[in-house]
């Protein structure tokens, strides 16, 4: 029963929009004619297809495309502020490669010097050993001291439980001010 | 204007003319600022709405099929716009009691004053009804009644089948439908009479 309502009420959605042939038409009239709930139906579904088609549009407010276009005129701005932040790396870039030059020169006089003086190399490999060893026991004295420092201060665990869930706050907060510009992204296809 | 035409402005923007934009969104304003508050229903987040989804087309203008219908376009930017908006509102605070301020289209641009009591009236059922609907079936109400959109055109601005569209549609008849039985309030009487 509810299944021939529902394609009854089917049918009468594709009579508001002209789609059902003479046969189809004629079969539903005749069951309108039978069945007053649903002519009642039919008859609310047609007043308000009729409401809907007679509804106007409404005006965009006066002076609102001249809004738009200052905002485009904006947004052009930051485009160009964009650029010049580009013009920025660009002009860092540039910085890099200059420095190159004296990295690239000191490395050049080294390696002249080494193939020169084999003695040079000698005294280089020491010195690199020398300065690996230190930095070696600079760490384990660092790691040793941070040892020391948790079992004296138990604040640092506290500390630490603190800053984690602050650094996944922040996380969320990145994601949810970019998501904008996802979803901008993909509102455009 | 052809479609033509509209192309040539599309191009004439792609170019660098700012002016040329500036004549589509004279031309759509209207669509679009009415689909904008059909699904909003609030006149000052509608035209947000609308000059949100003109600041995307104008941003992604690249992104434009030439071969498509540049108001299909539109329509389509907005359409995706406005259900974000409608989504995001759940996680806002709005309050429903306040009363919503007369629409200033309907008050202003209209010829005589009994005209602007009724269309005033009409639109405020309308409304009133499509609130009733979800975000999804208000829309296909929407770009069927108002921009006579075929159901493929519409399939194919929300990306979904031609199929899922017309179900779409009829279950909004039939709630619109339910919703004027379980309010038999002076609906038809000042606007319908005389129709």
């Amino acid at each position: 029963m509810g299944n021939e309502q529902s394609t009854i009420h089917y049918s009468m959605s594709k009579a508001l929009d002209h789609e059902l042939s003479e046969s189809e038409l004629e079969s539903l009239n005749a069951h309108l004619s039978e069945s007053e709930d649903d002519a009642r139906h039919f008859e609310r579904m047609r007043k308000t297809d009729q409401l809907l088609h007679e509804t106007p549009m409404i005006n965009a407010p006066s002076g609102f495309a001249q809004r738009v276009m200052q905002a485009i005129a904006v947004m052009n701005l930051a485009d160009f502020a964009n650029q010049r932040l580009s013009v920025g790396v660009a002009l860092g870039l540039v910085a890099a490669a200059l420095l190159t030059i004296p990295i690239l020169s000191m490395l050049l006089i080294a390696l002249v010097t080494i193939f020169t003086d084999p003695g040079t190399l000698q005294v280089i490999l020491q010195a690199a050993i020398n300065a690996s060893t230190s930095a070696i026991g600079l760490i384990a004295d660092l790691a040793d001291g941070v040892q020391n420092m948790i079992s004296d201060m138990p604040m640092i665990p506290a500390l630490l439980t603190t800053v984690i869930p602050l650094s996944m706050l922040w996380g969320w907060l990145i994601w949810y001010l970019l998501r904008d510009s996802l979803s901008q992204n993909r509102d455009i296809h | 204007m052809s479609q033509e035409d509209v192309t040539l402005l599309v191009q004439q923007t792609l170019d660098g003319d700012q002016q040329a934009f500036g004549q589509l969104v004279q031309l759509y304003e209207r669509d679009v600022y009415n689909l904008a508050y059909r699904m909003l229903y609030n006149s000052n987040e509608a035209e947000d709405a609308a000059q949100e989804a003109f600041l995307r087309a104008y941003a992604n203008l690249e992104r434009y099929d030439l071969a498509r219908s540049f108001k299909t376009w539109l329509l389509s930017i907005t359409s995706n716009h406005c259900i974000d908006r409608i989504r995001r509102r759940r996680l806002t605070w709005l309050s429903l009691d306040e009363p919503l301020p007369p629409h200033p289209a309907l008050t202003s641009d209209v010829p005589n004053p009994e005209q602007a009591t009724l269309d005033h009236e009409r639109n405020q059922i309308v409304q009133e009804l499509l609130e009733k609907l979800s975000a999804d079936y208000r829309l296909v109400v929407v770009l069927r009644y108002w921009y006579d959109l075929s159901y493929a055109e519409i399939a194919n601005m929300l990306d979904t089948t031609e199929s899922a569209i017309k179900s779409r549609l009829f279950r909004a008849r039939q709630a619109l439908a339910k919703e004027i039985e379980s309010q038999p309030i002076p609906f038809f009487s000042p606007v319908m009479e005389g129709s």
